[in-house]
């Protein structure tokens, strides 16, 4: 395996070399920390060799002229990442019991919990975040042109993953099971039904029947926390993984007119 | 008269659903009689997408809040985006009280269906591009 580059550390920042006869050649206790951390670090990455592929991820030459428009990527998986810490704090609170027991749940969390409200707040107005910035992140690579050759299938992929965002905003809009999400999730239930031939039988999916039920409510939410989010989470490892073998693309004003120097030439 | 019938037991007032209901009169109701339509029972369900309509005394219709469909007093569409009349109950006089019975589903004839979800037409090909689910196709035959 070709060693990697060392990751370029600025100059505050790298180690002095040690004077001989500092401290009469002992070690103080924060150099004693850094060498425990040091093992244990060596010890994980003798074993697991995590390192490499960490500075693979990390350091990784990029073209000239990117700019802000390449952290929209970055952004939407934060605003995802977001997504699903408040999420769980939600679930912590939340019950999925038609009968009355999701609303007041809800309610309950809204107006008692310690910073219910907030945290709710921020999963709401994070849901549209996240749509907001995968459309904004999605016109930026269409319009540089960076869904081209080789780059199609991490297209493919980030075009999955807008779907599946999108049913995240469908199945959670029915969890407060108020009157507006009651009657928004029967629109939307019956758009469903409205395809030709498997439309009636994708309806009867979604409500788990012929009729909105109880068991309607619980599969939406099992769909939204448990199903989708694992399916975005590898996605996204995939979209990730892909975008980090193949490099990302220079803007479209950037002339390829340089001379090509080749690897690892000394210089 | 409006009556308030639960289909879906256990969840409160998402299982409910209206039926209106009234006598079958022959000057109005064109289509031909039968032991289940003596008393005419229409779904509150809107045909456009499922929102609830109610009947506006005023206009002489049923009106949509959602999206503005309309029908008339038979439950035919009079306007907007509806696809299809009224979803209708079989009703049926036992020991002098109406009972109401299993949805169903029409079409502009006035033909009977099997009950299908809203915005499905069933006119033409819609018959066959919204084929009746396993759940719900059974239509009592007497």
């Amino acid at each position: 395996m070709p060693k990697l580059p060392a990751p370029p550390l600025p100059k505050v920042l790298q180690p002095r070399p040690r004077r001989p006869g500092d401290q009469n050649g002992k070690l103080d206790p924060l150099d004693t920390a850094k060498e425990a951390g040091i093992t244990v670090v060596d010890w994980i990455d003798e074993r697991t060799a995590l390192s490499g592929g960490l500075r693979w991820m990390l350091f990784r030459k990029v073209p000239k002229g990117i700019n802000w428009f390449y952290t929209l990527g970055s952004a939407t998986m934060f605003a995802f990442l977001s997504q699903a810490v408040t999420g769980v704090f939600l679930a912590m609170y939340y019950r999925p019991d038609a009968t009355g027991g999701a609303y007041e749940s809800v309610r309950y969390l809204t107006d008692q919990a310690f910073l219910g409200q907030f945290v709710r707040g921020m999963h709401k107005w994070g849901a549209s975040v996240m749509i907001i910035l995968i459309f904004l992140h999605m016109a930026r690579v269409f319009f540089f042109g960076a869904y081209k050759y080789p780059r199609e299938l991490t297209w493919i992929i980030g075009v999955v993953l807008l779907i599946l965002t999108m049913a995240m905003g469908f199945t959670g809009y029915l969890l407060p099971f108020d009157q507006r999400s009651y009657w928004a999730t029967i629109v939307g239930v019956n758009i469903n039904a409205g395809g030709p031939l498997i439309g009636p039988f994708l309806s009867d999916f979604l409500r788990a029947g012929p009729e909105f039920g109880a068991t309607t409510l619980s599969r939406f939410y099992a769909i939204h926390m448990m199903l989708i989010p694992g399916l975005i989470a590898a996605l996204i490892g995939l979209h990730l993984w892909l975008i980090t073998k193949l490099g990302i693309t220079a803007p479209p004003w950037i002339k390829a007119d340089e001379p090509v120097v080749p690897e690892h030439a000394e210089v | 008269v409006i009556k308030v019938i639960e289909i879906t037991q256990g969840i409160g007032e998402a299982g409910k659903s209206i039926a209106y209901v009234r006598t079958r009169n022959p000057a109005i109701d064109a289509e031909p009689a039968d032991k289940y339509n003596q008393w005419i029972a229409l779904s509150s369900r809107c045909m456009h997408l499922g929102c609830p309509v109610r009947f506006v005394q005023a206009a002489g219709r049923f009106i949509c809040p959602c999206h503005g469909g309309v029908y008339n007093f038979r439950g035919l569409v009079a306007g907007g985006p509806p696809v299809r009349p009224l979803d209708r109950f079989y009703t049926r006089l036992e020991n002098g009280y109406v009972q109401i019975g299993p949805r169903y589903s029409v079409n502009s004839e006035m033909r009977r269906f099997s009950p299908r979800d809203p915005g499905e037409p069933l006119d033409g090909i819609g018959q066959y591009l919204y084929p009746s689910r396993f759940s719900t196709s059974q239509i009592p035959k007497n």
